[in-house]
């Protein structure tokens, strides 16, 4: 068995005043995982995203992040940890003013990257996501579909260890859904950890040997992984 | 860390231009504080000329008692010159005062005002000093202790006028110090609200920066630098502005009639300019900063609506 590269025990979450979203829950994502976070709206699914991003606290149990504790890991030194993880939302958060490169870009103009490095991958990165021809146009006239692709773009131009997804297709009609998925299945068979965090029960069913993370009554409820041949894409 | 400035530096200029006349307020704000500021520190030389010489003297005229010896009035000279009451003292001698009394009445048409001029009693003319001004009860006091000597015909005295002059333009001072400090204080709050204002428009941007990883530094300086580019361009404004400004001064002193310089020397201007300088531009830094925390703390308890 692969080392896990999440490890999550006895996590414990509520908000200021509410209800558990977390009690007791557990699971482990292991190195080279796809795994579906399912659950219905207001289940935690985004929580949990940003309780394994550090955007968000926790009030009881242990997150291990690629050997991170996340519970020890000071919040000066939080970026240090985003840089290994990728994120996508569901509304883009593109910089719609800037252009489909600059935006790509980004990550690696924060952490520092040569002007020469930030070339070579945000160029590898528009030929993987097929938005060649579009680099030089302002995110802004592109559609929803191109925009989850810029997004993915950034996501994974700094080759970080995990990428993270809160519902990505949320936004897409199923013909985009199915590309940003069949981008994704690219990316597991490459060996990339993903994490896509969705409401929608399908979704599992068009990916190959991916995994399922059901959130059920406070608790995490891990499904088997959907077998070959129910891939639809 | 490498820091890039051609991003940083792009993106400010990107917000200033999307609200140019926020950016714009905010420096024409920061340039009046480093406008006004050397003029307040300079302003003791540019405030004496709000008070004229006229207002920071008083005078005392004695008659003399027609039958008063030479030794009474010498006793009373003394005791004049023996006080802290009086700058200086000159008798103006009965013949002197005929003489003018004459040159008075020929100018009103007549040939000659008195009879004989030996009988016209002299007077002491009297500058009192700065103490009569600053305790006008004692000074006054004195005066009609003078009144009382038999030496002394009468005495008349500016004491109350000068005193009640002196008073009324150290209230104007007072009132134009009050209102630069107003001034300043409203000045210095705009630049706050304006530049949180602007950093706050920022913020969501920040936000998605901090989740791509971005340190502590790098999600300050694009306010840090929108903050140091006001100071950039709002200092040499206001420089300009001095400088133009102090013929204006000097017009001043003219208006007045002084001989004292109200105008501050190019140099005192510079050298009060660089020093608020190093004020405003600590100050709008710790602003920013302050700027930046409140902003960010808000920011970080929204969610964001993600829209173009």
């Amino acid at each position: 068995m692969k080392d896990p590269i999440i490890f999550v025990e006895h996590l414990y979450k509520r908000y200021s005043g509410g209800e558990w979203i977390f009690e007791n829950a557990s699971f482990s994502v292991s190195s080279g995982d796809f795994l579906f976070l399912l659950g219905s709206s207001g289940s935690g699914k985004t929580t949990l995203i940003k309780i394994i991003s550090g955007q968000e606290s926790f009030d009881g149990g242990t997150v291990l992040v690629a050997g991170k504790n996340l519970r020890k890991l000071y919040p000066s030194r939080i970026h240090t940890w985003r840089r290994h993880i990728g994120i996508v939302f569901q509304d883009f958060r593109l910089l719609m003013d800037l252009t489909v490169e600059d935006n790509i870009s980004l990550p690696l103009i924060i952490m520092g990257f040569s002007k020469e490095e930030i070339k070579v991958r945000v160029m590898a990165v528009l030929r993987l996501v097929n938005l060649e021809e579009k680099r030089r146009v302002r995110c802004r006239f592109l559609s929803g579909g191109e925009r989850q692709l810029v997004s993915i773009g950034r996501a994974i131009v700094h080759s970080p260890i995990l990428i993270l997804a809160d519902e990505p297709t949320g936004n897409l009609d199923d013909e985009h859904a199915k590309r940003v998925l069949k981008l994704f299945s690219a990316f597991h068979r490459r060996g990339q950890t993903l994490i896509v965090a969705t409401h929608d029960r399908r979704l599992p069913l068009w990916v190959e040997g991916a995994k399922v993370l059901m959130i059920h009554e406070k608790d995490l409820v891990e499904i088997g992984p959907t077998k070959t041949g129910e891939s639809r894409l | 860390m490498k820091i890039p400035w051609g991003f940083v530096i792009s993106r400010v200029l990107q917000d200033i231009l999307k609200e140019p006349f926020t950016f714009a307020a905010t420096v024409l704000c920061a340039t009046l504080v480093c406008f006004t500021c050397p003029i307040v520190m300079g302003g003791k030389n540019v405030l004496a000329c709000l008070m004229p010489p006229w207002a920071n003297r008083a005078a005392a005229m004695i008659s003399w008692n027609a039958k008063a010896s030479e030794k009474d009035r010498k006793k009373v000279i003394e005791i004049i010159q023996n006080s802290k009451w009086y700058e200086t003292l000159r008798e103006v001698p009965g013949e002197e005062v005929a003489k003018e009394v004459e040159m008075l009445a020929k100018s009103f048409g007549k040939e000659s005002f008195l009879a004989d001029p030996s009988t016209m009693p002299g007077y002491l003319e009297i500058t009192l000093s700065r103490h009569c001004l600053e305790e006008p009860q004692k000074c006054q006091a004195f005066m009609d202790e003078l009144a009382s000597n038999a030496a002394v015909d009468s005495v008349f005295s500016g004491v109350a006028l000068a005193s009640e002059t002196k008073l009324w333009f150290e209230r104007i001072r007072r009132f134009f110090i009050i209102l630069t400090v107003l001034f300043l204080f409203v000045m210095v709050t705009m630049v706050f609200l304006l530049t949180r204002i602007s950093f706050y428009r920022r913020m969501r941007e920040i936000y998605l920066w901090d989740l791509l990883g971005a340190s502590p530094l790098f999600k300050r300086l694009a306010c840090y630098t929108q903050a140091v580019s006001i100071i950039v361009l709002a200092w040499p404004l206001s420089l300009l502005a001095l400088l133009y400004s102090k013929r204006y001064l000097k017009h001043l002193e003219h208006f007045f009639g002084t001989n004292q310089s109200c105008s501050l020397s190019v140099e005192t201007l510079l050298g009060s300019s660089i020093v608020t300088l190093f004020v405003v531009a600590s100050f709008i830094l710790i602003m920013a900063e302050w700027a930046f925390r409140k902003s960010w703390n808000l920011s970080i308890k929204m969610d964001w609506t993600w829209t173009d």
